[in-house]
């Protein structure tokens, strides 16, 4: 089973005549993890924003996990987790206070919610800060909670906007050594990054978008071969240019 | 634990660290409510319960008016008076810093009166056809002199006007006394006995006085006005934090997050405002047990509520809710904390300007009167009053609340509208 399929999927903002996605078709395994990149502007937040219910599809069809997202939103949205590229959190709580009320609003009971928050604390390295208002942490550990968050129910179907963003290498590399893990054991990872050489050791499949459009889909190896490049950032350049984007 | 109570419970913990908006939404409507009471109260006590300072100055020799007109001011209750004799009053009563009103008797009043008396006696006694001709009329007559009344010039027209009247009163009084005294007295030729006369002199008339609502029975004061007027200022006032709140939320990607739960974003809603709505009671109860128990130590008239606790709780509910559907409307549709608050603040001073919070509506110009109709703080001074001042009922409280209500159900919707608009729902 797939744990994503996209068919013709179009999105248009109010008062624009370009889509800002067309005609979307793509799959993601289960067990993969799918990289997608482009420049600014691309559509990349878009897409995610449409797999993850933020915004609403206007034409095409997803479907996640056998589910079709736009008539069982509620049941995709159990077994998905999502970690945006903004701190979304209440700075105002403790990181145990808000892994806490997430973690209820996924509907985890009190006693697996309380070993679970405790379980990600200590993967994440927040367990000595657990009860320390998260307005006082750092960029890196604001980050490491943002993504201890969208893992609080053990997603099948995790999707990554920027997971590293800011953060410093010892985070980074204990965020991706996490990430790796839980792939392993069978989560499906759908990521984006600007940081393509971290994309490069991660990912299995990568899809690159640009103006709205899907302009290449393949594994790591057979992009760089097709394109005669020697990286993803050769092939990233080749495909949508050098030019400054919007 | 259900999203609600969880929702709930972090809305709670949010609001609690707060230190800003708790300080808005308790200390500052406190302090408000205090120092308005005290200072509006000095100005209740000026006109309704201190006695008017009067400086008396007799120039006239005859003490018998002098001493009855000063006996009549006494009895009028109104006055507190200083008596002086002699030139020179108008110094006099620049010197003297507490009188507001002089009321000089002129020289040669008291004879000049009695001449007019008889008279009047005599011209009347010629009407009842007991009297050929009238002797005083032959004579030479003075002019009669007015006794002179000089006002401060601070004093308002009405309270000029009030005071007037009752020198006139007592005046006239004397003048009746006098005129029945030498109808006696040409008739009989002998005068009359003090004590029976007294007995034939008419009554001052009674008047009933009471409240001019039925079924008030608490007379509006410094403290029944400003307790509840300051609780409705205080509840609109959490339009900066539950407004801020919501536009940090949506600002932060946290609403985005929740959208990605397996709940609805309603959840979340419903919370904040079960939460705001449980701070508006906690300042209504703040609020006024300050006016109930803190006042009558500082020597302020003690909060009194007439109809009971259920009558304000039902009032306090209505215009809470109300207060809470304002500050989420801000909320949803700001773009920025600067937005939130800016607006929110100017909006609530405007509306409660207007809505009878700073100055009781009755004391305002007619325009604004008309302004007030469309303010919601009116409505709920209303509805407060009806709770406070009056014996009333649930029935008739809600006819109060229900424009509040009404409004309510109005910025929800706007409310939902926006959030469908700005994808948030």
């Amino acid at each position: 089973m797939d744990a994503l399929t996209v068919s013709s999927l179009t999105y248009f903002y109010k008062n624009t005549e370009n889509a800002v996605l067309s005609n979307i078709n793509l799959h993601v395994s289960e067990g993969e993890v799918f990289g997608v990149f482009g420049p600014n502007g691309a559509g990349k937040t878009t897409f995610l924003s449409l797999i993850t219910g933020i915004l609403t599809c206007q034409s095409g069809v997803i479907s996640i996990l056998g589910k079709d997202a736009s008539t069982q939103r509620k049941s995709i949205n159990q077994l998905v987790g999502y970690v945006p590229q903004d701190f979304a959190f209440y700075e105002e709580l403790s990181s145990l206070e808000n892994l806490k009320f997430f973690g209820s609003m996924y509907g985890l009971k009190e006693k697996s919610l309380d070993k679970r928050a405790n379980e990600l604390l200590d993967v994440f390295g927040l367990m000595h800060v657990a009860d320390r208002q998260v307005k006082e942490f750092s960029g890196g550990m604001k980050r490491r909670l943002n993504i201890a968050i969208g893992l609080l129910h053990k997603p099948q179907l995790l999707i990554l906007d920027e997971p590293t963003v800011g953060v410093d290498v010892q985070s980074r590399l204990a965020i991706m050594s996490y990430l790796k893990k839980i792939n392993s054991e069978g989560t499906t990872i759908i990521y984006t990054s600007h940081l393509l050489k971290e994309a490069e050791e991660f990912c299995t499949r990568i899809a690159l978008i640009d103006k709205g459009k899907v302009i290449a889909i393949d594994t790591l190896a057979n992009l760089i071969k097709q394109n005669q490049c020697k990286s993803l950032e050769e092939v990233f350049i080749k495909l949508t240019g050098n030019n400054y984007r919007d | 634990m259900s999203p609600l109570a969880a929702s709930i419970i972090k809305e709670f913990k949010v609001l609690s660290r707060d230190k800003t908006g708790l300080f808005l939404m308790f200390l500052m409507p406190l302090a408000l409510a205090l120092l308005m009471t005290v200072l509006q109260n000095s100005a209740f006590k000026i006109v309704n319960e201190n006695k008017v300072d009067l400086m008396l100055v007799n120039n006239d020799s005859n003490s018998l008016f002098f001493q009855n007109f000063r006996r009549g001011l006494e009895q009028t209750g109104m006055f507190n008076l200083s008596i002086h004799a002699g030139n020179n009053t108008d110094s006099k009563f620049s010197e003297d810093k507490a009188s507001i009103v002089l009321v000089t008797i002129p020289k040669g009043y008291a004879f000049v009166l009695n001449q007019e008396i008889e008279s009047k006696a005599e011209q009347a006694l010629q009407l009842f056809g007991m009297l050929d001709s009238v002797s005083v009329s032959e004579r030479e007559k003075l002019a009669l002199k007015n006794l002179e009344l000089s006002f401060d010039p601070v004093l308002q027209e009405s309270y000029r006007y009030s005071i007037k009247s009752t020198v006139i009163s007592v005046v006239m009084a004397i003048q009746n006394e006098m005129l029945l005294r030498q109808l006696f007295y040409n008739v009989n030729q002998f005068q009359p006995d003090s004590t029976a006369l007294a007995k034939i002199l008419p009554n001052p008339l009674l008047l009933s006085e009471s409240l001019l609502k039925e079924n008030s029975v608490v007379n509006p004061n410094a403290t029944q006005h400003n307790i509840p007027a300051w609780t409705v200022f205080a509840m609109f006032f959490t339009v900066i934090s539950l407004g801020g709140n919501i536009v940090r939320e949506k600002r932060s990607g946290s609403f985005l997050r929740i959208k990605t739960l397996p709940v609805s974003i309603t959840h979340l809603l419903i919370a904040k405002q079960v939460v705001f709505l449980v701070v508006t009671v906690l300042q209504t109860f703040v609020l006024f047990s300050i006016g109930a128990f803190l006042f009558p130590i500082l020597q302020l008239p003690p909060l009194i509520i007439s109809s009971g606790f259920l009558l304000l709780f039902l009032a306090t509910f209505s215009c809470g809710l109300c207060a809470v559907s304002y500050a989420l409307c801000i909320g949803v549709y700001s773009n920025t904390i600067e937005q939130a608050n800016g607006f929110g603040a100017a909006s609530v001073v405007i509306l409660a300007a207007v809505g009878g919070i700073f100055v009781p509506l009755f004391a305002m110009p007619e325009v604004f009167k008309l302004f007030a109709i469309i303010s919601p703080f009116s409505w709920a001074m209303k509805a407060y009053y009806k709770a406070i001042l009056e014996i009333s009922s649930v029935h008739k409280l809600l006819l109060n609340v229900l424009p509040l209500l009404l409004l309510t159900a109005i910025l929800q919707l706007i409310a939902f509208i926006g959030l469908k608009r700005k994808n948030l729902l």
